[in-house]
């Protein structure tokens, strides 16, 4: 681990797509809190400042590119993975559009996931 | 009207002209034993009626030269000039005289009524003959855009399936690997076995899904087709270093070309022009995912950036810059350059690659869109070269104020920069699976 106790909010309309991500992050000392959709997200993010997001991009309401730009609007600082089964090299595009640091497709080995988190936070701290 | 008509309403045969009455009296009896019904014309009235019968009767007789503005009018005029004419003739009509009341069945005046009545029949198997073929083509054409709603629907329930199927099998995945990595408590070396295997499958299924959605987008690839109007805005109204939008894009593709084992690499020197750097993106991101899926293992595909020689003193040409993306591929031949820019055109030898043939498209809408072109050129080692070409000063040359209109127009916003804005509907990416606007960079 690259440093412990970050803060890592997850966000996902999927409960089932969150626990898993939640359950290694945990076990590896993290904070972790979750989301179900943006706007909550967002929510967070104002009042919690995580150290690291990662986004579902289909998601009801704000897809993840809209959630993730308003997110680097408020902290640029906080790093932000967009975590999507859109496979296309549109959504790529997009993410980068928006701002995103890391672009990963589901469905990802949960070990892989901690690694890029634990990466990013790493050059971040 | 006869070429559209595809209903069963009686036919209607206008007449005009001059005829002795039992000549007369054979016409309408022929009319009304084929199953028609009659319009007497005037010579007055027949222009303004000549549009709503199905067959028209030339009472030729001794006056042609009368008829003749009617038969001009008929031939004039698309939705009538194919109307059968029957011409009524005397025995003294010259060919000189019948001939420019156009083509039709003759019939002589003096006639037994048995002529008329075969005249008829003729005229009308001829329309009730238009008529089944209008109607068919139409039943046709109602299939064939029931078919391709049908393609269509196909293709997005499949995407869509394909990506709730992702999800499924990321919890699949997420669960297996926890277990295997003791996130769940102990595990024994049998039980591991086990895991993996489920982990190895969820993989391979989900790897199987891709291969389903891009079989729906090759069997139908007019399907994928965006509207043109997928990239409506051009903002020239800031000069921005080409290198590092190269390089922005060329980063967003390092995995992917170290998965393929492909040396991706934009070499740049920092060129500055106007464009709309969201357009320029999108044209890169197409050409450089298209070098990616061509290009072999082992293989390069190179960004350069390079300015033309400036114009000497009072020449009009202006200095361009060309974005070029260079690959080590199996490259485009010649014969087919001007081709591949249609859309939904891709080479046969490209069959097996995924894609849509819509990538190219979208570079050359977006060339144009910057006053530019797209050029293809053969690489050194026989790979593609392809070169975004455009001005480097679109800003006060010709383009500027249409393309400075365009943007103002098609923009809802205000603040120039409208991909910033997470308000912005077009800049933002929909939220609906459905919308196909996505497929556009393969």
């Amino acid at each position: 681990m690259t440093r412990a106790a970050a803060h890592v909010l997850l966000v996902d309309d999927h409960p089932k797509a969150l626990e898993v991500f939640e359950l290694r992050l945990k076990g590896l000392g993290h904070r972790v809190t979750i989301a179900n959709n943006g706007e909550v997200a967002i929510g967070v993010v104002e009042r919690d400042r995580p150290d690291l997001v990662v986004l579902d991009v289909t998601m009801p309401e704000m897809n993840g590119y809209q959630a993730c730009r308003a997110i680097k609007r408020i902290d640029p600082a906080i790093a932000v993975i967009i975590l999507t089964a859109k496979t296309e090299a549109a959504d790529r595009f997009w993410a980068s559009q928006s701002g995103a640091d890391e672009f990963l497709n589901k469905p990802i080995d949960p070990a892989l996931l901690v690694q890029k988190i634990e990466a990013l936070l790493g050059k971040s701290s | 009207m006869t070429a559209e008509r595809v209903d069963d309403a009686p036919f209607t045969v206008g007449i005009v002209g001059e005829a002795a009455p039992g000549v007369y009296e054979h016409v309408l009896a022929a009319v009304v034993a084929s199953g028609a019904s009659a319009e007497i014309w005037t010579e007055a009235n027949a222009l303004a009626r000549r549009a709503s019968v199905d067959a028209v009767v030339f009472l030729v007789g001794s006056a042609p030269r009368r008829l003749q503005p009617i038969a001009s009018a008929l031939d004039r005029d698309p939705r009538t000039r194919g109307v059968p004419r029957v011409l009524v003739v005397d025995a003294a009509t010259t060919a000189a005289e019948i001939a420019p009341l156009g083509a039709g069945a003759l019939v002589l005046a003096g006639a037994r009524r048995e002529a008329f009545m075969e005249a008829f029949s003729r005229v009308t198997e001829q329309l009730r003959a238009r008529v089944d073929a209008a109607r068919r083509a139409r039943a046709e054409s109602a299939e064939l855009g029931e078919l391709e709603r049908t393609l269509a629907d196909i293709q997005g329930e499949g995407a869509s399936l394909s990506h709730d199927a992702r999800v499924l099998f990321g919890v699949i995945l997420g669960y297996a690997s926890n277990l295997r990595d003791g996130f769940a408590g102990p595990i024994t070396d049998e039980q591991r076995r086990h895991v993996l295997s489920i982990v190895e499958a969820s993989n391979d299924a989900a790897a199987l899904l891709d291969r389903y959605v891009a079989a729906l987008r090759r069997v139908i690839p007019a399907m994928s087709e965006p509207p043109r109007s997928l990239v409506p805005r051009v903002d020239v109204r800031r000069e921005h270093d080409l290198g590092e939008l190269a390089r922005g894009t060329v980063a967003l593709f390092g995995g992917v070309a170290a998965a393929k084992g492909i040396r991706l690499r934009a070499d740049t020197t920092g060129v500055r022009a106007w464009c709309d750097a969201m357009q320029i993106k999108q044209a890169l991101v197409n050409l450089i995912a298209n070098a990616l899926k061509l290009t072999p293992a082992g293989g390069a595909v190179d960004v350069v950036e390079r300015l033309t020689e400036p114009a000497p003193a009072g020449s009009t040409a202006r200095r361009e810059v060309e974005l070029v993306v260079v690959d080590t591929g199996p490259g485009i031949p010649a014969e087919h350059r001007a081709r591949v820019f249609e859309r939904g055109v891709r080479l046969d030898r490209d069959r097996d690659t995924p894609g849509s043939g819509v990538g190219l498209t979208i570079v050359r809408d977006v060339a144009e869109m910057h006053h530019g072109r797209v050029r293809i050129d053969e690489a050194p080692g026989g790979g593609a070269s392809i070169a975004l070409v455009f001005p480097v000063n679109l800003r006060t040359r010709s383009g500027e104020s249409r393309a400075v209109a365009a943007a103002a127009s098609a923009s809802p916003s205000p603040s120039g920069e409208g991909s910033d804005d997470a308000s912005s509907q077009r800049s933002s990416p929909p939220s609906s699976p459905r919308r196909r606007e996505l497929r556009d960079f393969e």
